[in-house]
């Protein structure tokens, strides 16, 4: 399922950003004499109200993920977006140098600091934002530095505001298009202060402990109660959780709740992939964690619809949402048929056999592919029948869900109707 | 997309470090070139000399912006002695040169942009779109003196332009 408003919005902002600076200009001649300088300018202006949408994305707030259909999504369009107001940031004085060739003392100017305070404020920030680059396109660092270094784009985006409303050119001189940068400005700067300082302390959070871990072959499984309040969520939903523990390090991860809301406890299960995720086993009893969210909207699709069949395809540990489904719409949904199909690679990657117990309107297939095979919609078209009126919800690894979406999609299933979620984000 | 776009930054990066770095290199070698050429006829005059030239060679590398305003001001003294032999022929100048100040008032838009400054024409029409300040402020004196302008930037304080904008203005120089 894509919802499209949110890329619509951002297209919309960026057409009206361009509209205003033709509208500063005084004919379309000036615009096309230095196509250079005009192209320049527009990188400048899109590459700040890019950024500030950015800025936007990243505050997890509801509203935000509202607008894009989940969190997930919300991530895929910052990077996407934050890496184009990037692209449009460093080409801004690149043009200009360009333009000014071969007069290389002003072509200096653009990259040097100076004697122009307007020009100084634009080349700290792209020293900044350099800086920045180098650890996100060129350097690979370890995810807890990476996500401190990625914090200082913030103050990148403060120096080119300040460098945007001094420059005495367009902007300063047509008021409706430097109102229009200003109010993306200080929106930016509010919600780069926001994620960086509040949203620690005073955003969704709720404060629970440890009550039990355990380890069930590849995946680590952590039992938690709540000490305040509980956090209410529906089933496949996720949180983000930061452990108050040295060895596991404060930074949050997000994690799928893989139990019911019905349930006393809230447990989370993390795959082991590494050396990091391995200490997890060692969080200790009683040890409080706090806990960020919910967020998510995958589960949400087949309440209220009036969908006569569900089909649930898992890969691998893309199963955990759909244990919380399957625990909570155990005994809910009669009116509706719920298939899960639940691929792995082999007998030791099976989880949560004993969560996914026996129950009237849920049939549960288990797909070990080493023996069956990759699960495609054939198979699935063999167990389920038809598939009109149907809801598809896939949440696995990305190759796997992108080529079984395709194959519903060509088999005649609408794209309204298909439902992913990516669990690998930031 | 984000691959695209991973490497349309990567290019982009590229891009900034070789343009600045041949920004920053390109006025350098051309001192050191100049310098080397100094030192070579100066050598064969006297060898001496030519050990102070290294020194000096030295010392502009390092200190490169320095040596700018000497090259503005050889190219203002040159103007100068062209003018000058002009000067000694006054029924040339009146036939050759044409009078830039009576001209000045009609070169007063963007695509043909005259100002006069301290006694002198300049053509800026090219430095459109380099202005730091923006075009609008360089537009107001097409045509006309921009000599207070130029020395406080019409600001109260006044906030006069720095010595590479005064070295900038100098390769305009029309009379």
């Amino acid at each position: 399922m894509r919802n499209l408003r949110g890329i619509i919005i951002i297209f919309v902002l960026s057409v009206v950003t361009i509209a205003l600076w033709v509208q500063s200009k005084e004919s379309s001649n000036i615009i096309l004499a230095n196509i250079p300088l005009s192209v320049s300018q527009i990188f400048g202006l899109l590459g700040i109200v890019l950024m500030a949408i950015s800025l936007i994305l990243s505050t997890r707030l509801k509203i935000v993920e509202n607008t894009f259909g989940g969190m997930d999504k919300v991530y895929d369009t910052h990077i996407i977006v934050g890496g184009l107001s990037t692209v449009f940031a460093l080409n801004h004085p690149l043009l200009l140098a360009l333009n000014s060739l071969p007069e290389i003392s002003i072509a200096k100017n653009y990259f040097f600091i100076g004697s122009n305070s307007a020009y100084n404020f634009g080349i700290v920030a792209l020293y900044i934002l350099l800086l920045q680059l180098i650890f996100i396109v060129l350097i690979k660092l370890p995810y807890n530095i990476w996500k401190f270094t990625h914090k200082f784009t913030g103050i990148s985006f403060m120096l080119a505001g300040v460098h945007a409303l001094m420059i005495g050119s367009d902007i300063s001189s047509f008021p409706p298009l430097k109102y229009w940068l200003l109010l993306f400005i200080v929106i930016g700067i509010q919600a780069w202060i926001y994620t960086v300082l509040f949203y620690k302390n005073f955003g969704p959070r709720y404060i629970y402990k440890i009550v039990k871990t355990e380890r069930v072959l590849d995946i680590i499984n952590i039992y938690l109660v709540s000490v305040t309040k509980r956090v209410l969520f529906s089933p496949g939903q996720f949180c983000y959780f930061s452990f108050a523990d040295s060895k596991v390090g404060n930074e949050s991860h997000p994690f799928t709740i893989s139990s019911s809301p019905d349930d006393p406890y809230l447990r989370v299960s993390i795959k082991i992939l590494g050396d990091h995720t391995m200490r997890f086993r060692d969080l200790k009893k009683d040890s409080l964690v706090a806990v960020y969210g919910p967020y998510g909207k995958f589960g949400q699709h087949l309440i209220g619809n009036d969908y006569q069949k569900i089909v649930w395809i898992a890969g691998g540990i893309g199963i955990t949402p759909f244990v919380s489904m399957f625990r909570y719409y155990l005994n809910r949904l009669h009116n509706k048929q719920i298939y899960l199909f639940y691929s792995y690679s082999n007998k030791e990657e099976a989880l949560f056999l004993d969560d996914l117990g026996v129950s009237n309107n849920i049939n549960v297939f288990y797909w070990n592919t080493a023996e069956k095979g990759y699960l495609d919609v054939n198979k699935v078209l063999h167990f389920v029948g038809d598939l009109n009126n149907a809801l598809i919800q896939i949440c696995g690894p990305i190759n796997m869900m992108e080529s079984m979406e395709n194959q519903f999609i060509k088999a005649g299933v609408n794209e309204r109707d298909i439902v992913t979620e990516k669990f690998s984000m930031i | 997309m984000w691959p695209l776009i991973k490497s349309a930054i990567r290019i982009s990066i590229l891009n900034i470090l070789f343009i600045s770095l041949a920004v920053f290199l390109v006025p350098q070698v051309k001192n050191y070139i100049k310098q080397q050429k100094n030192s070579v006829t100066s050598s064969t005059e006297s060898p001496k000399l030519s050990v102070d030239n290294n020194v000096n060679d030295t010392v502009s590398v390092e200190t490169e912006t320095q040596d700018t305003p000497i090259d503005a001001q050889t190219s203002i003294s040159d103007e100068t002695d062209k003018k000058e032999v002009v000067a000694d022929e006054p029924v040339d100048l009146q036939n050759t040169e044409p009078d830039f100040f009576a001209e000045l008032p009609a070169h007063n838009n963007k695509s043909s942009c005259w100002i006069s400054y301290n006694g002198h024409v300049y053509d800026i029409t090219t430095y459109f779109g380099k202005h730091p300040g923006g075009d609008a402020a360089l537009a107001m004196y097409c045509g006309a003196d921009a000599t207070v302008a130029f020395n406080t930037k019409d600001k109260n304080p006044p906030s006069p332009h720095s010595s590479s904008a005064q070295q900038l203005l100098q390769k305009y120089l029309i009379q």
